[in-house]
């Protein structure tokens, strides 16, 4: 038996793994920058609440409304990005981050100031999960959206991504539809934090407008660029990592946040790429360790 | 029925918060123009010259000389930014510059709530020339003092951008950085200029909202961390008179549509929405990406 | 070399999970100690760790002494939850209290509720806190109740006939302003126009011309003391003329400090009263201001309040959560509180108590008006 301290943490450790995977999607594969997941994640979440408090549905149906109530705001935004490039796009993401929260917190029918409570936990059959039973779903999410997201970078969508975060006049030249993969992955991309947004809805059981704040969009993006970018291991390690350590560094709890400020600056004047990014010094270490290797190699020194 | 007495206030109100924005989103924007990155931690250089400046009235009990003390201070913070940090990552992505930026400021925000408390601290200060108060028009010595600074400050970088050798040198640097230093100006030199310039600039602003509003406290620049960009991207990035305009624009906007419509969104929100809607019909921003300094 | 650097890290993982002591007693507190609200938790925190100090100074808690096993929730239910469940189990602790506001302290309490580990909390006055979990008591006034009570006291000491509402758009601002809109046509008073503004505004000057305008006699405006300030001070400089009220969130010395000579005259309903000639409150003030070198506040006062409540509880209750909920509620007329006795606690473990004004007078708190009025104090 697992205690529920390190449940609860493990819990939060994937809800911010999918948050984290959501602007991996977007930022490391398809290179546009979002400073708004967390408005995402708000959508998701509150789309949760209201389906289950105001419409008194069952909260399975959830999944479905939240994923595709984010994944329409995500399309609209999607189509403003077309006109927008680099910094200006995180700049316009940022301000829909704060009209998002705006609304949700002057909305009569979403709560105002005071959120939505009362949220029931997941239950199968009447009977609520255990907490280990919907840390499992938890974990089951991630895995299933890991595999979604290897699936697509693995495909033409991934090689259209990639060509679009690298070279996006040479590939429109070449053909490949703009448009088409951008707006894609920006639909991905919110409905992966929608997903994420449900989960934390249906564990933390009430929900405020200030817990999707821009603050959060901004952890969002360091949890993905601290692992590094452009992988899949890169944004979920960052969140494990950065779920985990404040609660180890709670020993210093006044400190925390300069710790934590401080880290991320020097960790990325160092390791630009992430701590498991490509071409980091860890990633490329581990990769050559001699477990690693697939063909054998004649002379080489063991560690 | 209006009153003009009304209209007024919020006139002056308005001008006043633009000056501020003014003040603060100059020398982001300058240092954007140039090094084009976004300089979250511009917000804690801020805070940092109005805890300079309240440091230095409680200790000497002398106004005047916490501009100076805030400048310099921010000048050396700036120049450390950019020597250590900056210039290593200046080439590296744009999300990669600012995360670390915020991580800078977040530190920074945490070391000043750790150096002077949590509490706000009172900057309190009755100036020796008085308002203006003549019929229904009143202005507050602190706001004179905030318009006044602004309209001076505005005519100094005016003057440096377009008189001086250091002006001519970001132009070029801007324009195209490798082609300046292909013909032997200094680039990074200039650079630290530009960002020493800015960071003097954001210590003065802070010193002048402490005045304002009575108060410094460790929180103060979380607001800035972006409302900046809102200031930015409807005066064009990078565009200094762009900034100002949309600084003055968005100080009175804000002030008028809050006063006959009431917050129906946080006073943010409202200029975001007015960002995102500028943002569509011209997604270069009010003034175009003319790189102008 | 590298089993060294291991070894250390496995047992720096040990670290938390490590609970120590034997004989003492320890009592969980969360508050926010870093973020926005960083302040108030800081004076939360002193005022708790004031109560610490004096009940061991006493002989502690049937011959064992507190320990105060704190943690930041930075005002957010994530971490209010997570450190819920670390003082639950890997710290052991026997009763919690909360130095937070609503929304930490709403998302808390269910796990302590479930864990059957007593809870008392101090500033989140949310309604829903306590609401069908036995193990969570509320000390604080609902805020409704300071609307409520501040109708009564504007019509009767300050003669009011009508009122401006300047609203903070959290959860306590609008609470406590849902209970003097109430309250005002029973005792006379009529609404001219609400405002809302959001939390942390700072410039509320162009509300403030369309208030002048407005003319009332009285302007109740929610907020905490930073919003207070500004306000109080852009009010004089405009020229409003209205009286100003406030409630428990401009409670601070520092109120005084940040909007000098414009917050005399202003008149705020809260719990503590200075003038007070209670031993409790009056001992409270004297040795907060030596030990901190600054006046105690509202916030402090109620962290204070929580704990000592909480000693209570576990002085007659021992370790036994329903004994300890049980001494707590039963409590009738509890004069060691700071803030003011605690006359008793409603069926939905609510603490019901005076509610006090206190009015501005040369930039200190001085007594004003007290109700103990049945209809009014309670929700």
């Amino acid at each position: 038996m697992i205690p529920m301290y390190y449940m609860t943490v493990m819990t939060f450790a994937c809800i911010n793994i999918l948050l984290s995977l959501s602007v991996g999607v977007l930022t490391g594969y398809a290179g546009q920058i979002s400073l708004g997941q967390a408005a995402f994640m708000g959508i998701g979440a509150y789309t949760a609440a209201f389906v289950t408090t105001k419409m008194g549905l069952s909260c399975w149906l959830g999944i479905p409304c939240s994923v595709f109530a984010t994944a329409i705001v995500g399309f609209g935004l999607g189509l403003i990005s077309l006109r927008l490039k680099d910094d200006f796009l995180a700049i316009a993401t940022m301000g829909f981050n704060f009209v998002v929260v705006g609304i949700l917190l002057y909305a009569p029918m979403f709560g105002r100031a005071l959120g939505m409570g009362n949220i029931p936990m997941l239950s199968l059959f009447g009977n609520p999960l255990s907490r280990e039973a919907y840390l499992g779903f938890c974990v089951g999410s991630v895995v299933a959206v890991i595999l979604v997201v290897w699936w697509l970078q693995r495909s033409w969508v991934g090689l259209a991504w990639r060509a679009i975060r690298e070279v996006q006049e040479v590939a429109d030249v070449m053909g490949v539809n703009i448009t088409k993969y951008k707006i894609f992955a920006f639909v991905v991309s919110t409905a992966i934090a929608g997903l994420s947004g449900y989960l934390y809805a249906h564990f933390v059981l009430f929900i405020t407008p200030y817990d999707f704040v821009f603050t959060n969009s901004t952890f969002a993006v360091t949890l993905a660029v601290l692992g590094g970018m452009g992988t899949i291991r890169g944004p979920v390690l960052g969140a494990i990592i950065l779920t985990v350590v404040p609660e180890y560094l709670r020993f210093i709890q006044d400190y925390r946040m300069l710790t934590y400020g401080l880290l991320l600056v020097v960790i990325l004047l160092f390791q630009p790429e992430g701590l498991i990014g490509n071409k980091s010094f860890l990633w490329t270490h581990l990769t050559r360790l001699r477990i690693f290797r697939r063909k054998p190699v004649s002379v080489e020194a063991t560690q | 029925m209006e009153s003009v007495e009304k209209i007024l206030e919020n006139w002056v109100t308005g001008i006043t918060l633009g000056s501020i924005y003014a003040l603060i989103s100059i020398g982001m924007t300058m240092v954007y123009g140039l090094i084009k990155i976004l300089h979250v931690a511009h917000a804690s250089v801020y805070v940092l010259g109005a805890f300079l400046g309240f440091a230095t009235y409680s200790l000497t009990g002398n106004i005047w000389l916490a501009f100076p003390a805030a400048m310099a201070g921010c000048a050396l913070a700036g120049y450390l930014i950019y020597s250590y940090i900056y210039q290593r990552v200046q080439d590296a992505r744009a999300d990669i510059t600012f995360i670390i930026s915020l991580g800078l400021f977040m530190a920074m925000g945490d070391a000043f709530r750790l150096i002077a408390g949590p509490y706000s601290l009172s900057f309190r200060h009755t100036f020796f020339f008085p308002g203006i108060q003549s019929g229904i028009l009143k202005i507050t010595p602190e706001q004179l003092l905030v318009i006044g600074s602004s309209v001076f400050l505005m005519g100094a970088i005016w003057w440096v951008v377009n008189k001086t050798r250091t002006g001519l040198a970001w132009k070029a640097s801007a324009q195209d950085r490798e082609v300046a230093m292909g013909l032997g100006l200094k680039v990074n030199y200039y650079f630290g200029l530009n960002f020493i310039f800015g960071s003097a600039l954001a210590g003065i602003a802070g010193v002048l909202v402490g005045i304002y509003y009575v108060q410094v406290n460790p929180n103060m620049g979380f607001l800035w961390s972006y409302k900046v960009f809102v200031v930015m991207v409807l005066g064009g990035l990078g565009n200094v008179l762009g900034t100002v305009i949309a600084s003055y624009f968005l100080g009175v906007a804000e002030t008028f549509i809050i006063s006959y419509f009431g917050y129906f969104l946080p006073r943010d929100s409202i200029a975001f929405i007015l960002m995102i809607i500028v943002l569509i019909f011209m997604p270069s921003g009010v003034m175009g990406r003319r790189q102008r300094i | 070399m590298r089993g060294i650097v291991i070894s250390l890290c496995a047992i720096l993982l040990l670290v938390p999970v490590f609970a120590f002591g034997a004989d003492e007693i320890k009592v969980g507190y969360h508050v926010p100690l870093t973020g926005w609200a960083a302040a108030d938790g800081q004076s939360s925190l002193r005022g708790a760790q004031l109560a610490v100090k004096f009940i061991n100074a006493a002989g502690g808690v049937n011959g064992k002494k507190i320990n105060l096993i704190y943690y930041d929730d930075r005002c957010e239910a994530k971490d209010a939850i997570t450190v819920a469940r670390k003082l639950i189990e890997s710290d052991k602790v026997v009763g919690v209290v909360s130095g937070s506001y609503s929304t930490p302290t709403r998302a808390a309490a269910p796990i302590f509720n479930q864990s059957k580990v007593p809870y008392i909390s101090t500033i989140g006055t949310h309604p829903e806190i306590p609401i069908d979990r036995k193990y969570v008591v509320q000390v604080a006034v609902m805020s409704e109740i300071h609307g409520k009570a501040g109708a009564k006291m504007a019509q009767e000491k300050l003669k009011a006939k009508t009122a401006c509402l300047l609203i903070m758009d959290n959860d306590f601002g609008m609470a406590v302003t849902d209970g003097f809109r109430k309250m005002a046509p029973t005792f006379g008073i009529k609404i001219l126009k609400e405002y809302k503004y959001p939390l942390g505004e700072k410039d509320f000057r162009s509300l403030l011309s369309n208030i002048k305008q407005d003319n009332p006699d009285v302007l109740w405006a929610s907020g905490y003391y930073e919003e207070a300030a500004q306000i109080c001070r852009q009010a004089k400089e405009l020229g409003v003329k209205a009286t100003i009220i406030g409630q428990e969130g401009y409670d601070s010395p520092k109120l005084f400090e940040l909007g000098g000579d414009a917050v005399n005259g202003v008149v705020i309903t809260t719990s503590l009263d200075r003038d007070s000639t209670r031993a409790a409150t009056k001992k409270f003030l004297a040795e907060y201001l030596k030990d901190y070198k600054i006046a105690g506040d509202q916030v402090a006062a109620q962290g204070f309040d929580g704990v000592i409540t909480m000693a209570t509880g576990l002085r007659k209750g021992g370790n036994d959560p329903d004994k300890i909920v049980a001494a707590i509620t039963e409590l009738k007329n509890f004069e060691d509180a700071a803030t003011g006795p605690i006359m008793y606690f409603a069926e939905n473990r609510v603490a019901i108590r005076p509610i006090v004004a206190q009015m501005v007078k040369n930039l200190a708190f001085r007594s004003f008006f007290i109700t103990n009025d049945k209809a009014l104090i309670t929700p």
